[in-house]
């Protein structure tokens, strides 16, 4: 599905410039479910935004498909990513002014779907993650693990075929974060390619596979048995 | 004091750090204080006219209404001669009278003769009007006739200094006068003339000013001087007012009471500080236009203030974490309050400091564009500066204050909540926002339709040709008086002259003289007044009127004049007064034929109209109506008559070919038949242009300050746009995450800020729309109101909105996503 080829990503402010990502390999087959570990300012989200098509690479290849996407300018990536990629954050980002509902539907309104249709996959949506009968709130008036799936949900409405979560469960208690760990797996299940940052050892046990980044380099990748 | 210093160390570095924010914000403060302490200052200038005489409250000049059937009472600063002293006679609380009459003369010096006013006063004049001498003392400089008091400027321009007491001043006419006081030339801010002499009202200025004017003594019925009087201090005016009736009527042998259906006259007093601003005659209203300014500044300030009170709190709300770290870290709730109020109080002093140095380079260029005098010593008045100080920490405390408040009360568990993403905009910062663009299109269509109607007035039709006439005015003049035939027999002689013909007044002149009349057989109640034009042969050919039926007069139709001008009243014809014509007949107006009931303009020649009582006249002749006035009043029914013994004003109709050469020959022959009398000529379109100059300026004045008004609102739009595009930078990262496209995200800000701009448009409308119209009823000729002067400005504004806001938009639409998600 994706392979990424000597992948460097450098930041450049007025003082410093930090090699977020060096010469990284990585190939993901469709289907995968993929976790990323390692310490903090390793590169994990800077990983992750590339393969997310959210910011562009500073050298190397990003092979999507048959595509290398890595010299893409926003129009055409923000084109690419709308058909194929859905996000789920640590931090949910709900939009604090529209309910649950609209805040699901926002992944519909730029993709052509009439009205009615929107509405009935928005509902299938919220059914999914068990968050339907509250439709109508706010996010503020939902618990942490509550906003958390209405995001799952936002993520998956339009039927992505790669999930990409950056710690998902970094602002959850455990039972949340077991809850949404296992809609993860279920969305997998069902054929959803996941790459998944994470800090936690027992959740990234639900992936196949696990990539340690150490200072924006691959040092290890382990396959779990199957 | 050290606190203090901190707030200001913390203040000037947000306020370079955020220098867009920084730069809008002081700029559109700044151009609104200038713009409106402009605005003030010329209100206050105006307004405050005479104020500076010590008595001031006490001195009160005496107007006369007249009450004509059929039209508004007007009021006049003109009365008769003898009224002065009978009110000082009756009345034991008034201290003094002054009457001032100006009469123009004739000095020479080096060979040229220059014209200038003699305001010819009363002997308590200095009394009233405590102007400062220079040479001589106040109580007696006029107390005698046959002295003169100079303004400094007058004293250098005859005398070449200002140590003259006892030197002779002599006039073209042989008449000398001593000099026995030099006085400072006035200031700007007093309704009397400035650059005229004065002398004692008995001075004997010449023949034929002498005898009239010793005649006028015991006239009541003509109504020519301006009367002042000085009251004892505790004098009500109303009840002075009201005792006024009575004393007419036992001093004034003509004396009508108000009530009844023939013209009548009341006296009314004017404070002196009023004088200025109260309209007069059938000038406009000084006061509503200054009115109209003030609110118009008051608009402009208040766009400006709300501009920064708005971009203040936006800018502050996106402050929330740095005051949450502070309140986690001890900060007590007052400190963090007078951070906010010392920074926004600091932007406004930059601004108001800004602000006056705007002031001070544009007045000059604002007070020359109005054609208006004016102090500079004005823009260093010390109320300005207390104002503009309050003002300062009124509006810099304010917008301080708001987000102080707000944002100093929330705990610091914002720092650890921050798990969705607020899309921003305010309600009461919309709210402002269509707030002011409802002013802003309120007054761009208020100045779309002051042009409109301007214009409209000033190429009204005026049922003659105004293009092409040369006016030669001061006939009247006794060294012209006898030659005036001779003069236009040379005038017609001069390549370029086509037709030459005298009047005693050109349209446009303010003249206003109006007599009953009506037809034989009818009873005469007072209720047909028409305007009586007295004219000389030719004038109306000269003007180029359109005849409808009949003649014009004509020199070979002896009816037309059957006395000799020369001769004496009476002679040659019976039963005549003084002011009657010279002849039996009369061209009349279409109007005025209609209104004695003809109803074809053929109809009325050959009959007769009663002019005045008893004086029977023939009408030879109608003519389209004639705008003589400006087009605020009503086409005035006008009869023409002959009457050559008082012709002031030459009409000379120039040919198309006419140029240079042809005014050369004009001006030539006026100073080889008449070399005492200064030239004074002008061309009939300019005067009437003139008297529109007034429109004019409000118009410029509205279209300048609509510009500035619309300029800050759009700088606050640009300011809140950028506010915005940052406030919702997550959020539209996130939409487009989720797939929304540039033009997508485009749309959604251009979107937001369309709204506003719409809903003021809906405000505005109806508002202007009511204004105007009361506006334009001060108009007898005036503009329908055009659907389309409404929308112009309301699509405009929306269009330099969405280009104000379209920038940013794009700018944070073309972002990557990451950037705007990276901090969370
Ligand atoms: N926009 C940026 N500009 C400058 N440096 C950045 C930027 N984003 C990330 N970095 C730096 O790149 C390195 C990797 O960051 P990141 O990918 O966020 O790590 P992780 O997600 O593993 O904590 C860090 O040193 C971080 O400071
Ligand atoms: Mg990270």
């Amino acid at each position: 599905m994706l392979k990424l080829v000597d992948l460097t990503k450098v930041y450049r402010t007025e003082e410093v410039e930090t090699t977020a990502l060096n010469q990284v390999n990585i190939h993901i087959k469709q289907g995968e479910f993929v976790a990323i570990m390692g310490p903090s300012g390793c590169g994990k989200s800077s990983l992750l935004n590339i393969v997310g098509m959210l910011d562009n690479p500073s050298s190397g290849q990003y092979w999507f498909g048959d595509e290398d996407v890595a010299g893409y300018g926003e129009r055409k990536l923000a084109d690419i990513r709308k058909k194929n990629i859905g996000f789920i954050f640590q931090s949910f980002n709900l939009i604090d002014e529209l309910t649950v509902f609209e805040n699901v539907e926002l992944a519909l309104l730029y993709h052509d779907i009439p009205a009615r249709e929107r509405k009935e996959r928005v509902k299938e949506a919220l059914a999914k993650v068990n968050i339907a009968h509250r439709e109508s709130h706010l996010p503020q008036q939902l618990s942490g693990g509550q906003q958390q799936r209405v995001a799952i949900a936002r993520a998956v409405v339009s039927r992505p075929r790669m999930l990409l979560a950056d710690e998902p469960t970094g602002n959850l208690d455990s039972a949340n974060g077991e809850e949404v760990m296992n809609m993860l797996t279920e969305l997998n299940g069902e054929g959803t390619t996941i790459v998944m940052v994470t800090h936690s050892m027992p959740h990234a046990q639900y992936a196949r596979r696990i990539i340690n980044l150490f200072d924006g380099q691959v040092v290890a990748e382990n396959l779990r048995a199957a | 004091m050290k606190m203090l210093g901190n707030f200001l160390r913390v203040a000037v570095r947000i306020l370079v750090r955020d220098r867009l924010y920084t730069l809008l914000n002081v700029a559109g403060l700044a151009i609104g204080i200038a713009a409106a302490s402009m605005l003030g200052l010329y209100v206050w200038h105006e307004t405050h006219y005479d104020g500076f005489f010590s008595k001031a409250g006490q001195i009160y000049r005496v107007d006369k209404t007249e009450f004509v059937p059929g039209r508004m009472p007007i009021t006049y600063d003109s009365t008769a001669k003898p009224l002065g002293p009978m009110l000082k006679q009756d009345f034991p609380e008034v201290e003094a009278m002054v009457r001032v009459h100006s009469e123009s003369v004739v000095v020479s010096r080096d060979g040229n003769a220059f014209r200038e006013r003699m305001q010819v006063v009363d002997g308590d004049f200095f009394r009233l009007f405590d102007l400062p001498f220079i040479a001589g003392d106040p109580g007696t400089a006029l107390a005698a006739p046959g002295t003169v008091v100079l303004p400094e400027s007058l004293a250098r321009k005859y005398f070449n200094g200002v140590d003259i007491l006892g030197r002779t001043l002599t006039l073209t006419n042989g008449i000398s006068l001593t000099v026995s006081g030099v006085i400072r030339d006035l200031p700007t801010n007093t309704h009397l003339r400035r650059d005229a002499m004065l002398t004692n009202i008995g001075t004997r200025l010449g023949e034929n000013f002498d005898g009239w004017f010793t005649r006028m003594d015991t006239t009541w019925n003509t109504n020519f001087i301006r009367t002042y009087i000085l009251v004892k201090p505790g004098t009500d005016p109303a009840a002075l007012t009201a005792r006024f009736p009575a004393f007419l009527a036992a001093r004034d042998p003509n004396y009508l009471s108000t009530g009844t259906n023939k013209p009548a006259k009341a006296l009314v007093l004017t404070g002196l500080t009023h004088i200025h601003t109260d309209p007069t005659g059938v000038s406009a209203n000084l006061l509503g236009v200054l009115h109209g300014l003030l609110a118009v500044a008051a608009v402009v300030l208040g766009i400006a203030i709300v501009n920064f009170v708005n971009l203040s709190t936006a800018r502050s709300s996106l402050r929330v974490r740095e005051v949450a770290v502070r309140k986690a870290l001890g900060a007590p709730r007052g400190m963090l309050i007078g951070q906010f109020i010392v920074e926004s109080v600091l932007l406004t002093l930059v601004a108001a400091v800004l602000g006056y140095v705007l002031l001070e380079m544009l007045m000059p260029t604002f007070v020359s564009a109005l054609g208006i005098r004016f102090d500079r010593g004005y823009l260093y008045s010390p109320w300005l500066l207390v104002a503009e100080l309050v003002g300062v920490l009124a509006v810099g405390g304010l917008a301080g204050l708001y987000p102080a408040l707000v944002l100093s009360r929330p705990t610091a568990s914002v720092l650890l909540k921050g798990g969705t993403v607020s899309s921003g905009g305010s309600a009461v910062r919309t709210l402002l926002v269509v707030a002011q663009f409802s002013a802003a299109i309120l007054l761009a269509i208020s100045t779309i339709v002051i042009f409109q109607q301007t214009r409209y007035v000033s190429s009204q039709q005026l049922g003659f040709n105004a293009e092409g006439v040369l006016l030669v005015r001061e006939l009247h003049q006794p060294e012209a008086r006898a030659h005036i035939e001779s003069f236009r027999q040379a005038l017609l002689r001069i390549p370029g002259v086509a037709q030459a013909g005298a009047s005693f007044h050109a349209p446009a002149d303010g003249s206003d003289s109006t007599d009953n009349y009506h037809v034989p057989g009818t009873v005469d109640d007072g209720t047909i007044v028409f305007r009586s034009e007295f004219i000389g042969h030719d004038y109306l050919q000269a003007m180029g009127v359109r005849l409808l039926a009949g003649r014009l007069f004509d020199r070979a139709a002896t009816a037309d004049a059957l006395r000799d001008p020369a001769a004496a009243p009476g002679e040659g014809i019976n039963n005549v007064r003084p002011t009657d014509p010279l002849g039996r007949t009369v061209v009349l107006s279409w109007r005025a034929a209609q209104r004695l009931g003809f109803h074809t303009a053929e109809e009325a020649v050959g009959r007769q109209v009663i002019y005045d009582v008893d004086y029977p006249l023939t009408i030879i002749g109608v003519v389209d109506d004639l705008q003589f006035n400006s087009a605020r009043t009503e086409l005035q029914p006008t009869a023409f008559l002959l009457d050559e013994r008082g012709l002031d004003v030459m009409a000379v109709r120039l040919t198309p070919a006419a140029g240079a050469a042809t005014l050369a020959a004009i001006d030539q022959l006026w100073k080889d038949t008449f070399p005492t009398i200064p030239a004074n000529r002008e061309f009939l379109d300019d005067h009437i242009r003139d008297a529109y100059t007034g429109e004019m300026r409000q118009g410029t004045l509205l279209a300048g300050f609509t510009g500035l008004a619309i300029l800050i609102a759009c700088l606050g739009l640009f300011g809140l746009a950028a506010f915005t595009a940052q406030r919702r930078t997550k959020e539209i990262g996130l939409r487009k995450v989720l797939g929304a496209g540039v033009t997508d995200i485009v749309r959604l800000l251009v979107w937001q800020f369309s709204k506003p701009v719409m809903v003021a448009n809906l405000i505005a409308w109806p508002l202007a729309w009511l204004g105007l119209s009361r506006w334009l009823q001060g108009y007898a000729y005036r503009i329908a109101l055009n659907p389309l002067v409404f929308a112009v400005p309301g699509l405009a504004a929306l269009v330099i909105a969405w280009v104000t806001v379209a920038g940013h938009a794009a700018r944070v639409a073309a972002a990557k996503p990451v950037d705007a998600l990276r901090y969370e």
